[in-house]
């Protein structure tokens, strides 16, 4: 038996006969694309999440004989929540990259679709879709905007829809033991609560945003390829607390700006220099501090099920007020 | 524009309509931004996009758009409807009565304009006119629970106590989720000092939108007025309410000639239990935290 993080031939060859499934452009079909090539060790940190996606998605199904010896069958669903740009849809692009299994892909777009004028895109085609190509994992980013809170929707038809996802969700459970759902979401809390029920997405996980070490990782992945010069990347690290992964892109971005302005104003090609790093990071604001100022208010005043102290804990642990 | 430009156009408004419900306000920003870029000379796309960044509490952006939109109609009644709301928000009051004149002339079956003078009229205790006034946004959205809400917060000013619980309870039977509606019935409730009530409109409110500063001042002043102590020095604030200013202020250097002592005794005491009461509520939300 191969351990989750080997390649034998086996798996290789599996591997190459796997299908991405997503809308196209209009988010109006869906068209195969190819598979992404991430996986767990491209994920930088995130142990917890990692090792929390690998005993209720990767283990049941590499495994499955010893999970049954504990009543415990393959698949079900999984919510990634957390400030935007901190890695959910990558984390779940690494998941298809991980498991053997197809990955299908609906975002806001092929949601609002369903919503606006497309009935032909019919939630329950895709999930039919999904048993068809099973093992397939399906990965739902801004699951808010199609489990919103049934009670807030205004049309009759937003609600349908809400029902049509809990009736596949259910469905999974009775029928299909191979079919993962993934859902991602900057606003848990504005989700239906018949969503988080047993069997559902019953499983919440919060992707905080990178630490230090993954900071450096990330800055150094983005400037990779760019004309450098000797750079601390531990130091910029230090100073940009909480930023997210989209936020270092936005520094990196900013600095590759500063040094393209020198270059075209001596004629020479000017590398990327500390100072231009720090200057970007001391010109931007962690966009993840909004989140958490929305998230404990959520966390202090409207958390019934306790479902989000963990964020409270984070916030507590990393001297956020 | 022909017939599937048209459709095209008017499944793009549908999409923000449907993102701007979602709360994905930055996306649907982009896509009004888009529309604009598509059609520039759309005032329905200017006026959308004020509606947005009204949404997004952006003002002065707001404003801009919207004059904008008016700028290539003048009786765009989107943009006069987003422009009487932003000066309503901003309390620019004189600038808000304008822009809703102004708006009812062109939309004159627009109920929320009468509720937003009526709001207007409520803080200025012109409680009759702005009976009147809710009563006509009424005539024209019978099962607005809003409006309900607000008339039975009006009926709870006027003291007529039974009438604002009856009214209440229309309104809770209309609408379950909506925190504005429980912001409503909760003032309507301390009104008529039915202190459970109020809090348990409180605790619903924050329970459904605890991002809203408004709502989180009121919950944590909610919290503080169960404390009886606190509730009896709040008394005389509540009655000079009711008062017209030269009122309490004869009635003010009255007492201060009479029972000076008696008066800073009270002030003193007053401030105490304020800051001692919320020092309690705080440390029952937030443990020994203080944030900024």
């Amino acid at each position: 038996m191969s351990d989750y993080n080997d390649h034998d031939d086996l798996a290789n060859r599996r591997r190459n006969k796997l299908k991405v499934l997503r809308f196209d452009n209009n988010g109006k079909d869906l068209i195969e694309s190819e598979k992404p090539e991430e996986n767990f060790a491209d994920v930088g940190g995130l142990e917890d999440v990692k090792k929390k996606i690998r005993m209720n998605f990767i283990l049941p199904l590499k495994q499955p004989e010893l999970f049954a010896a504990y009543g415990k069958e393959a698949g079900g669903s999984l919510l990634l929540y957390g400030p935007p740009g901190c890695g959910k849809t990558f984390l779940a692009r690494a998941v298809a990259g991980e498991i053997d299994a197809n990955f299908m892909h609906i975002e806001l777009q092929a949601i609002l679709g369903m919503y606006v004028g497309q009935s032909e895109n019919n939630l329950h085609d895709i999930f039919e879709k999904a048993r068809e190509n099973k093992p397939c994992v399906i990965f739902i980013d801004e699951l808010d905007a199609m489990g919103g809170s049934r009670n807030q929707m205004r049309q009759h038809h937003d609600r349908i829809l809400v029902n049509q996802l809990l009736m596949e969700l259910d469905g999974l459970r009775t029928f299909n033991d191979q079919v993962f759902v993934i859902g991602a979401t900057n606003t848990p809390w504005y989700l239906d609560s018949a969503l988080r029920r047993p069997g559902r997405f019953n499983h919440m996980i919060f992707v905080p945003p990178p630490e230090e070490a993954e900071r450096a990782v990330i800055l150094q992945l983005k400037l990779a390829g760019k004309p450098l010069s000797t750079l601390d990347l531990s130091k910029i690290s230090r100073e940009t607390k909480h930023f997210s992964g989209a936020d270092l892109e936005q520094i990196v971005k900013d600095a590759v700006e500063c040094a393209l302005e020198r270059t075209l104003d001596t004629g020479e090609i000017q590398p990327i220099t500390q100072d231009d790093l720090k200057k970007a990071s001391k010109h931007r604001k962690a966009t993840t501090l909004d989140w958490f100022a929305t998230a404990k208010n959520y966390a202090t005043f409207s958390d019934v099920n306790q479902d989000y102290q963990i964020v409270l804990d984070y916030m507590k642990q990393n001297g956020m007020k | 524009m022909n017939e599937w430009d048209e459709e095209y156009q008017n499944r793009r408004y549908q999409e923000i309509q449907q993102l701007i419900e979602w709360k994905k306000l930055d996306e649907a920003r982009r896509s009004a931004v888009s529309l604009i870029q598509d059609a520039p000379e759309d005032p329905d796309a200017h006026a959308l996009l004020a509606h947005i960044c009204l949404y997004q509490d952006q003002y002065d952006q707001a404003l801009h758009w919207a004059s904008e939109a008016l700028r290539h109609d003048p009786e765009n009644q989107l943009a006069w409807f987003v422009r009487s709301n932003t000066y309503y928000t901003m309390e620019r009051w004189k600038s808000a009565l304008e822009a809703i004149t102004e708006g009812q002339r062109i939309d004159p079956y627009e109920p929320h304009y009468f509720f937003l003078l009526a709001n207007i009229y409520n803080k200025t205790s012109k409680y009759e006119e702005a009976r009147e006034l809710l009563l006509k946004a009424l005539e024209l959205s019978p099962e607005n629970a809003l409006y309900l809400a607000n008339l039975s917060y009006n009926e709870a000013l006027v003291r007529n106590f039974v009438e604002s619980r009856l009214l209440a309870s229309h309104a809770l039977r209309l609408e379950v989720e909506s925190d504005l509606v429980y912001l409503y019935l909760a003032w309507s409730a301390e009104r008529r000092n039915d202190y459970d009530e109020y809090l348990l409109m409180l605790k619903n409110a924050i329970r459904l939108d605890p991002d809203d500063q408004q709502i989180r001042k009121e919950y944590m002043e909610g919290l503080q007025k169960t404390y009886k102590l606190y509730r009896i020095l709040l008394y005389p604030s509540s009655l000079a309410k009711r008062m017209k200013p030269w009122q309490v202020l004869l009635i003010w250097i009255g007492l201060w000639i009479i029972f000076r002592p008696l008066v800073i005794a009270f002030i003193v005491l007053y401030y105490a239990v304020y800051w001692i009461t919320r020092l309690m509520v705080h440390v029952r939300i937030f443990g020994w935290q203080f944030r900024k």
